[in-house]
């Protein structure tokens, strides 16, 4: 029988990442919502509805006319035109701005497929207007307006923001036939002049025309970055009007956007424009806003000491001195205190407007046993130093995030806070709380190689890279003993898992315990097929190791034919782990999040009456990113396959994709070898 | 129909009634609480619930019509997990007001904390899917217990449901419902949980019950229905009896989707399709094709997309909406239906003897003439059997007729009864292969047709039919060669792909096309091992080490027929072929009702494996469980099977 997923498989590929990039749009994603719990408990009917799109066809029943709406389909939607006009004015010695947005679509195929559209906003971006209406050729050859009279205003709730503020207008377009034109335009007010937001010049269909503007007067000036053009014909035009400057930029006839699988953010090459305003001048005044690096420090400290002060700390002081008691060194008392938040503050994200940039005071984060990431960054920070460790906030953006802070100096830049201590003369090292199972010394995953941006006092800041963690650090080790059996493979194994590794272990652990799964280590392993059965298990779960042993009937392995068995000892997943989805035919780079060293041991008691009748050979294939090697010796009355796989890249690069199929390619192949034993 | 109930509720209470106490002013929790000790057998879960306790209060005054309803409830969290469950809690506000909350969370060494109501948030039409009210608990630590009691002022309603069973243990529960004594009411509990006790009178119901056991998901399982819960309805008032009958509920849903408006926009909309000529079938299916190509269903409950006119106009609407834009088109062509309501067989079943609409998920539309549906959610289906989930359950058949002098539509009767099972042998699906070597020995060639009929066609049909180019490249890789990661697909063919030939049960959706694949064919030695079982596709298997709580529910009655050839080369032999020869099946009353059996002929150079599999029927005893995992298996286990192609001697 088909597998229940079967159906649903590709389109839940399709769709699950693609939901989060670009259903919610870059600009409202919420500013500290990286989280490394990855459960969520939004009761289902709230999520029904992100569900039945992500889920496409899970089960049958959720198959309703939009099931396919998120997809990207080149051929069935057509983008006549997108614009942002952005316009900045000096009101009374202030900056105001806002932002106008209009979009025009043809529906071509499908098109019920493509009828919903919404509009997201928030209480520092709301919505001031929105129009839209669908244009239908009549018999005569002429168009027919149908205004939308319902728009349906709704609270925004998204795995990993408990409460955010996000709101949105969903509106269907009315009367669409084929050839229909729909026209969206809306106005939002930029409450903040920090907070601008991107403008993406592409979309998930094809784009004729795409434009960006902003008009400013002249005492207001002005900075931008433009990621992602250079291969494009951007059209740049200036002109100048009554009281103001406009800039305009334009692109014509862009390709739908790709969504490929394991891809970096699409913020990496989508064609984007990121305005920031430098500084504006009212009278003889000259007031920065956002120009270089200094400026975001000192507004990002700015909110930092807005950060209400704690009345009582006795009880937080208490806590430290009860985790100091006993304590012999500062690296132990450090370890003490991070493993503390980490175990018992839970990652809850409050967030509303300001709120999601102005951490909660320790002492009520202490209380509540919650918080967001900068909650319980400022918390670890707070505890640290009341046990006379400097500590410090970080500000940082995840893997997601493509920018540096030097030519990105905006909120647009990074999306997480964590917290740092020096590291004796080596620079520093950077704690995040928000993961219940990192060590202390290893760097958070997600930052691996991105900016941090330290805040040593009010006045003093560091732009440092967060180290990335080697490949040999991330361990799997697996090994297994193998003999037949009642005409199977029976066996042993012992794993070790460190590093990443480990933090995935406990991860994985937490989200079967969550939805109640059964078969964690076999789950989590993949040691033999499906249908094997593990038991004995027993786990140690260290500070830097997991341990796992159990003992193991791996079935559907063996095949014995005539006089001969053959066996395949290769029982590790490495097959399915390395494979990349379209390898041949991305364009993208393939995200990892972190370096890894898979080692495979497996060793066969060779059968009573049985001798050596064939052997695969030993390999070993070595590539800029990727290599592993492989070999079969006998020992005596036994076998045993030795495999190391060494994955040492975060990007794969294009140009590093034929040698990876080749990689790949090799590696299947050997896993695929069997031995052949015979009858002495 | 809500409506209608609550005017019942109106007019009878424009007589003087007493005001009542009110429940939750009375409740209290304890002043000074102590972690609960519970069995230790209890540790290993992520949670216990110690308490659930719920009240349903029906306050009915002249003046008054309102309900309080209040949750009482502690929860012992033993880990992270168990944390993780609970510290979110999520109101559903929107039938009325949040009047009372409490919160406080208690310590393994019995410290209390309570909750800053600052930290309550308020969620408008949260996703579409209604007001909540939500907090996060404080201070919640291993080992700990959150407490909390909510009361919410709700707009009254005649009927109701509270399921208590969940994933995890509950300790102790109790409903308790109380109305004025002119109202009746009953109740009816389901899957184990007791019935209302003591000598109370019909207004006032009340239920205790302890140590319910947890209950998480299964596959293959209508969990949700199978959970212990009470349901409870409004019986009689002083103005009438026996309020809530099929007879009652089937006139306001008839009244609801009739509508009363749209009748020259559909005479409209008929006109455009130009059906003169037609049979009535082919229109109903002209009629059907039209909408689902360009109407566009949205799940808000906006008035305006429950407006028949405005559907048209627009064409877009939500359930009821499209019901009424269904039924005033039916009318016009003056043809014979019935409307019916029903549910997935994976969400619960209309319990004949308790009626009620709270399982009356689904509409659906009978044609009595051709015993066919039409289901106006479902894209992919077409005028033919009714969807798979909802075929098998019961439903309520609204029986519609004309008016002999109006010409108007009017109900005739109804009848609950069970939705008919299409047969296994009108589901067919499979593949036919020719396999063989390549000419260097390093891949099969494989020459493969998929096929499908019934509601398999109804699927594969929509999501092959309607893609693009590049979509129909991954729907191949995907799903018509699931098990084979290198697949070279050439010469890809779709037969029959026109969605409308689903109504014809003799058109099967066949997919042809040249495969080509390394992965298959390993060498060892002088031998060649070829993976002939992946040709079938990834198949599911069920190893799970919990023992089976709930029956086994399945999608769709089906039969799967896959035939593979293997061209032997000159000069070899075929070995391992008695794993070939595989059957497992489940039996009842010593008719097989679910099958699976493979054999092989071997003459020549051509070897011949057949594999049948077949499912008759849509539930199953639990007691039958380890059977139907070996069935469902050994197709998976077929999947995997390797053959040796080794040097004739």
């Amino acid at each position: 029988m088909h597998p229940p997923d079967f159906t649903n498989r590709l389109l839940f590929n399709l769709t699950s990442k693609l939901y989060f990039q670009h259903v919610l749009p870059v600009n409202l994603l919420y500013r500290y919502s990286v989280s490394n719990k990855s459960v969520e408990t939004i009761p289902r009917s709230v999520l029904k509805k992100y569900r039945s799109m992500k889920n496409y066809l899970l089960f049958m029943f959720s198959l309703t006319f939009s099931v396919l709406s998120i997809s990207a389909e080149a051929q069935e939607v057509i983008i006549l035109e997108k614009k942002r006009d952005i316009s900045i004015s000096l009101v009374q010695k202030r900056l105001v701005i806002s932002e106008e947005n209009q979009l025009t679509k043809k529906f071509l195929k499908n098109i019920n497929r493509h009828t919903s559209e919404s509009v997201y906003y928030s209480s520092l971006n709301p919505l001031l207007k929105i129009e839209a209406q669908t244009r239908v050729l009549d018999k005569k050859g002429r168009y027919k307006k149908h205004f939308v009279k319902v728009f349906e205003t709704q609270d925004m709730v998204m795995p990993g923001i408990f409460y955010g503020g996000y709101k949105k207008q969903e509106f269907i377009f009315p009367a669409v036939a084929p050839e229909a034109i729909g026209e969206l335009s809306y106005t939002k007010s930029i409450t903040d002049p920090h907070i601008i937001g991107s403008f993406f010049f592409d979309d998930r269909h094809p784009v004729e025309k795409s434009s960006f503007s902003v008009s400013f007067p002249s005492d207001v000036e002005i900075e931008y970055s433009l990621f992602g053009t250079e291969t494009l014909d951007l059209n740049f035009t200036r002109d100048t009007l009554k009281n103001s400057i406009r800039y305009t930029w334009q692109l014509s006839d862009l390709e739908a956007r790709e969504y490929d699988s394991d891809a970096p953010s699409f913020q990496y090459f989508a064609p984007h424009i990121i305005l920031r305003i430098a500084s504006y001048k009212t009278g003889n005044t000259r007031t920065r806003v956002t120009k270089n690096t200094d400026d975001l420090f000192q507004w990002y400290n700015s909110l930092i000491n807005r950060m209400p002060t704690d009345d009582n700390l006795e009880a937080l002081k208490l806590q430290v001195a009860e985790l100091k008691k006993d304590t012999q060194s500062r690296e132990e008392l450090i370890k003490k205190i991070y493993r503390w938040t980490q175990a018992n503050i839970k990652y809850i994200a409050f967030e509303n407007g300001m709120a999601g940039f102005i951490p909660r005071s320790a002492g009520d984060v202490f209380n509540r046993k919650y918080g967001d990431c900068k909650d319980m960054a400022n918390l670890l920070r707070t505890m640290l130093q009341m046990a006379d460790i400097p500590a410090y906030l970080v500000w940082a953006g995840t893997n997601s995030k493509p920018y540096s802070y030097y030519d990105v100096p905006t909120t647009v830049a990074d999306n997480h806070m964590i917290c740092a201590i020096r590291d004796g003369d080596n620079g520093f090292t950077f704690l995040d709380p928000t993961n219940s199972n990192l060590s202390l010394g290893t760097s958070p995953r997600l930052l691996q190689g991105k900016e941090a941006l330290i805040r040593l006092s009010d006045s003093e800041y560091e732009i440092v890279k967060v180290p990335e963690t080697a490949s040999d650090l991330n361990i799997r080790e697996d090994k297994v003993s193998l003999k037949v059996s009642n005409g199977m493979l029976q066996g042993t194994n012992e794993t070790r898992l460190r590093g990443y590794l480990r933090e995935e272990y406990f991860r994985d652990r937490m989200v079967h315990e969550f939805r109640n799964k059964t078969n964690f280590v076999q789950n989590h392993l993949a040691l033999g097929k499906k249908s094997s059965a593990y038991f004995n298990e027993q786990k140690e779960e260290g500070e830097t190791e997991v341990r796992l042993r159990f003992d193991a009937h791996f079935k559907n392995d063996l095949i014995m034919a005539g006089n001969k068995l053959y066996i395949n000892l290769n029982l590790d997943p490495s097959i399915s782990e390395y494979q990349i989805d379209d390898i041949e035919k991305r364009t993208q780079p393939v995200q990892q999040d972190y370096k890894h060293t898979y080692r495979f041991t497996c060793t066969l008691e060779i059968p009573e009456g049985y001798e050596v009748d064939f052997m695969p050979e030993s390999t070993e294939v070595d590539y800029d990113n990727t290599r592993y090697k492989m070999s079969y010796e006998v020992e005596g009355q036994s076998i045993r396959l030795e495999k190391e796989i060494v994955s040492d890249f975060l990007y794969l690069e294009k140009e590093s994709f034929e040698a990876y199929q080749q990689f790949y390619q090799s590696l299947v192949r050997m896993n695929n070898e069997q031995i052949v034993l015979k009858k002495s | 129909m809500k409506k209608s109930f609550i005017a019942i509720l109106l007019l009878f209470s424009l007589q003087t009634l007493n005001g009542q106490s009110l429940i939750h002013e009375k409740l209290k929790w304890l002043e000074k609480p102590e972690i609960h000790e519970i069995d230790p057998v209890h540790n290993q879960e992520p949670a216990v619930i110690i308490a659930d306790f719920r009240f349903i209060d029906y306050q009915v005054t002249p003046y008054v019509q309102t309900q309080y309803y209040t949750v009482h409830k502690i929860v012992k969290v033993n880990n992270d997990a168990g944390i993780e469950k609970f510290n979110k809690v999520y109101i559903p506000a929107g039938r009325g007001p949040l009047v009372d909350l409490k919160v406080r969370t208690i310590s393994p060494d019995n410290q209390v904390q309570s909750f800053d109501q600052e930290n309550l948030k308020e969620l408008s039409n949260a996703n579409g899917s209604g007001d909540f009210m939500i907090f996060a608990v404080e201070g919640v630590q291993t080992g700990g217990e959150i407490e909390y009691i909510y009361t919410l002022r709700q707009a009254v309603r005649s009927f109701g449901r509270e399921v208590y069973q969940q994933e995890f243990p509950v300790l102790n529960a109790s409903f308790e419902l109380k109305a004025p004594n002119q109202l009746s009411f009953a109740t009816k509990s389901y899957n184990g949980f007791p019935d209302s006790f003591g000598s109370f009178a019909s207004h006032h119901k009340k239920i205790k019950v302890q140590n319910i056991p947890g209950l998480s998901e299964e596959q293959y399982s209508s969990f949700k229905s199978k959970l212990q819960r009470v349901d409870y309805k409004l019986v009689s008032t002083p103005n009438g009896v026996d309020l809530i009958n099929w007879e009652s509920i089937s006139k306001n849903l008839f009244k609801t989707v009739q509508g009363n408006k749209g009748s020259a926009a559909a005479r409209k909309f008929i006109k455009n399709l130009k059906l003169d000529g037609k049979t009535e079938a082919q229109k109903l299916m002209l009629i059907e094709k039209s909408i689902k190509e360009s109407f566009t269903i949205e799940a808000s409950g906006k008035d305006e997309y429950s407006d028949a006119l405005f559907v048209f106009k627009n064409r877009v609407g939500n359930a009821v909406g499209m019901a009424r834009v269904y039924t005033r088109l039916f009318e016009k062509l003056g043809v014979r239906f019935d409307v019916v309501f029903t549910s997935s067989r994976f969400l619960g079943s209309v319990d004949e003897d308790f009626p009620h609409s709270m399982d009356l998920r689904d509409i659906l539309f009978y044609f009595p003439d051709y015993d066919k549906y039409i289901s106006p959610k479902l894209a992919h289906m077409r005028f033919g059997p009714a969807p798979n989930v909802n075929e098998g359950n019961t439903a309520l058949f609204i029986r519609t007729g004309y008016d002999y002098s109006t010409k108007g539509l009017r109900r005739v009767g109804q009848e609950v009864r069970t939705i008919h099972v299409s047969s296994a042998d009108d589901n067919h699906l499979g593949t036919n292969a020719v396999v063989k070597l390549s000419s260097a020995k390093d891949a099969l060639d494989i020459q493969l047709e998929r096929f499908y009929q019934g509601h398999q066609a109804y699927l594969f049909r929509h999501l092959f039919g309607t893609s693009s180019p590049e979509r129909l490249e991954d729907l191949q890789k995907d799903i018509v060669v699931s098990d084979i990661d290198d697949a070279a697909i050439t010469d890809f063919r779709m037969e029959n792909d026109d969605l409308a030939l689903s109504a014809d049960k003799n058109s099967y959706f066949r997919m042809h096309m040249k495969v080509t694949a390394k992965s298959l064919v390993q060498k060892a030695g002088n031998d060649y091992l070829v993976s002939i079982g992946k040709v079938i596709g990834k198949q599911a298997e069920m190893y799970e080490e919990k023992d089976r709580v709930t029956d086994i529910i399945l999608f769709d009655t089906k039969q799967y027929k896959h035939q593979i050839t293997l061209e032997v080369p000159e000069g070899y032999v075929v070995q391992g072929l008695e794993q070939l020869q595989i059957e497992n099946s489940v039996e009842l009353d010593q008719k097989v009702v679910m099958h699976f059996q493979s054999d092989y002929t071997y003459e020549g150079n051509t070897l011949t494996i057949t594999a049948k599999e077949e499912y008759e029927i849509l539930s199953l005893d639990k007691s039958h469980y380890p059977q139907y995992q070996k069935v469902v298996n050994s197709a998976a286990d077929f999947n995997k099977i390797v053959l040796v192609l080794a040097p004739k001697q």
